[in-house]
């Protein structure tokens, strides 16, 4: 049980990072999202989200093949820091980035484009500049979408599997999260512990979800997952 | 201080092309003039620098403000504008006096300005500082716009019909403020209207557009005056007045005869059916009667003609006895 709870706790914080880091990061790319006339909008559209369609294995795979320690991007890691990125927490989190990326670049996305133009022009006669206009008139607006995002990204990632599996493993305190729990109670036969930890999440999406709907109203449309 | 305003260069969008070559002093507060659709409110927003495909040069004093071909575009919020538009959005989610505060900090500090409670009481807003913008009715967001413009300190105001939701009693007397203000302040002013009362109120020098170009400029109450001929003109070209004696009024039947003099020769004029304008004198009645004859055909003729004949007299066949 204790184990468990290790589990829930690292899946706590793998998700609870994995939302505080996206949020900087998804923020000006949603941005340029919603206002590029770039020719090369549409690609990076479809790369955000890649993860959406994309089997978490074939991501496992080849984050696996191009962090692992002898890989030039997975030693350099090593170098800096002295740690692996496959098999360690911090892998999880650079995965979930990945992983949970279009769960908080879309519902920002939409957010930013449903503020008028007109809203922003007024704001220019009133002398805004483009960076004050965006934090005086368009994050206000955007709340919501901020919301559905933060929540959306949170619940996507305590549900990662494959990923995980993949290119974490089953390291208690490091990488065994819920998911990797319940597979490993069910593998095992421990129906009991597997109910309680599989029902639990049941509950949470479901909290997670009427969250959204609840105070990001109709206007969202929750990604597929 | 020179306060010259240049706007030369084209915009094309659509079927509509805006062609400008206008060159103000903006010495007296000018304004626009013209239809829907003749680019009044275009023309302000290439002034303000929101409309990205102008092709062409704006000039302000001794600033560019923008030169598509020297790619010199300054960005409108340094320009020193005061803008209201037509359809004026106030920042969302903001009460009235939030939305006020977002325009004086970001004001230019440097000119002289009106107060905040002579702004907020010159154009009855005192009462809705604490309301949210949502529950604005038209007439109230122009003019927490018109207070938003006038806070902000600017060096040029651009005001798009910035009180038509307004009734015509608020209209006047917070155009009567506005000229007040911006003539103790010294403050250039560009006013677009289609109401050529309120332009006259306003404005010294008058600016007439019609489909994207300039058609004539100068002196508002000349140019307002020499229009007003030009209507009448038009409406004298496509009107014939003539007078006629009423024979009889049978208000069973609705039906009016009417004798013409021996000087109007209308036996081709009218055909039955045909649509006429018939002025009667309010006062007195019996004075006399002029029928207007179009000379178009309206489209509703059978309605409007109805009930209406005319007969010759001294022997002259009417064209229709019913």
């Amino acid at each position: 049980m204790t184990g468990d709870l290790q589990a829930l706790w690292l899946t706590a914080l793998l998700a609870g990072v994995t939302t505080a880091l996206l949020i900087p990061i998804a923020t000006p790319l949603a941005w340029w999202l919603a206002n590029a006339t770039s020719p090369l909008r549409s690609g990076v559209e479809a790369l955000v989200a890649m993860p959406l369609i994309l089997p978490p294995t074939v991501l496992g795979f080849y984050l696996l093949i191009f962090l692992n320690p002898d890989a030039a991007l997975g030693g350099l890691w090593v170098s800096l820091t002295g740690e692996s990125l496959t098999f360690s927490f911090s892998g999880l989190v650079l995965a979930s980035l990945l992983y949970s990326l279009p769960f908080m670049v879309q519902p920002l996305q939409s957010a930013f484009r449903a503020v008028p133009k007109t809203v922003l022009e007024t704001a220019s006669f009133l002398g805004a500049s483009p960076r004050d206009r965006f934090w005086s008139v368009v994050l206000p607006l955007s709340k919501r979408g901020f919301l559905t995002g933060s929540v959306l990204t949170f619940a996507h990632t305590v549900g990662e599997f494959g990923v995980v599996l993949m290119m974490g493993g089953n390291i208690p305190g490091e990488t065994r999260v819920l998911s990797i729990a319940i597979y490993e109670h069910v593998e095992t036969l421990n129906y009991d512990a597997a109910h309680i930890l599989a029902l639990g999440l049941v509950g949470f999406s479901f909290v997670s979800l009427w969250l959204v709907y609840r105070f990001a109203g109709e206007r969202v449309e929750v990604v597929r997952g | 201080m020179n306060r010259r305003l240049c706007v030369r260069g084209q915009l094309q969008r659509g079927d509509f092309t805006l062609d400008i070559n206008l060159d103000l002093s903006l010495e007296h507060t000018t304004g626009v003039q013209g239809v829907t659709g003749a680019g009044k409110t275009t023309l302000l927003r290439v002034i303000a620098g929101v409309e990205p495909a102008f092709q062409g040069s704006v000039h302000f004093g001794n600033e560019c403000w923008s030169d598509s071909e020297k790619r010199i575009n300054v960005p409108t919020y340094q320009r020193g504008l005061g803008v209201v538009t037509q359809q004026s959005q106030l920042l969302p989610g903001r009460s009235v006096q939030a939305n006020l505060d977002y325009a004086m900090r970001r004001a230019a500090t440097v000119e002289p300005c009106l107060s905040f409670g002579e702004v907020v009481a010159g154009l009855h807003i005192e009462a809705l500082l604490t309301k949210g913008v949502e529950t604005l009715s038209g007439g109230e967001r122009q003019r927490v716009a018109l207070a938003q413009a006038l806070l902000m300190k600017p060096r040029l105001l651009l005001l798009d019909e910035p009180l038509s939701a307004n009734d015509e009693r608020q209209r006047q007397q917070i155009g009567e403020r506005l000229s007040t203000w911006v003539a103790a302040l010294d403050l250039p002013m560009i006013f677009v209207s289609h109401a050529p009362e309120e332009l006259e109120r306003l404005t010294r020098h008058l600016v007439v557009m019609q489909a994207g170009v300039i058609a004539a400029q100068g002196d508002t109450r000349a140019v307002v005056v020499a229009d007003r001929a030009a209507i009448q003109t038009t409406l004298d070209d496509a009107i014939r007045t003539v007078s006629a004696r009423v024979l009889r009024v049978d208000p069973a039947e609705k039906t009016l005869t009417l004798a013409w003099d021996d000087a109007n020769n209308l036996s081709g004029a009218l055909v039955p059916d045909s649509h006429v304008l018939v002025r009667i004198p309010r006062e007195n009645p019996s004075a006399s009667l002029q029928v207007s004859l179009q000379s178009e055909a309206p489209q509703n003729q059978s309605q409007s003609a109805k009930g209406v004949q005319t007969q010759g007299l001294a022997g002259n066949e009417p064209d229709e006895e019913q």
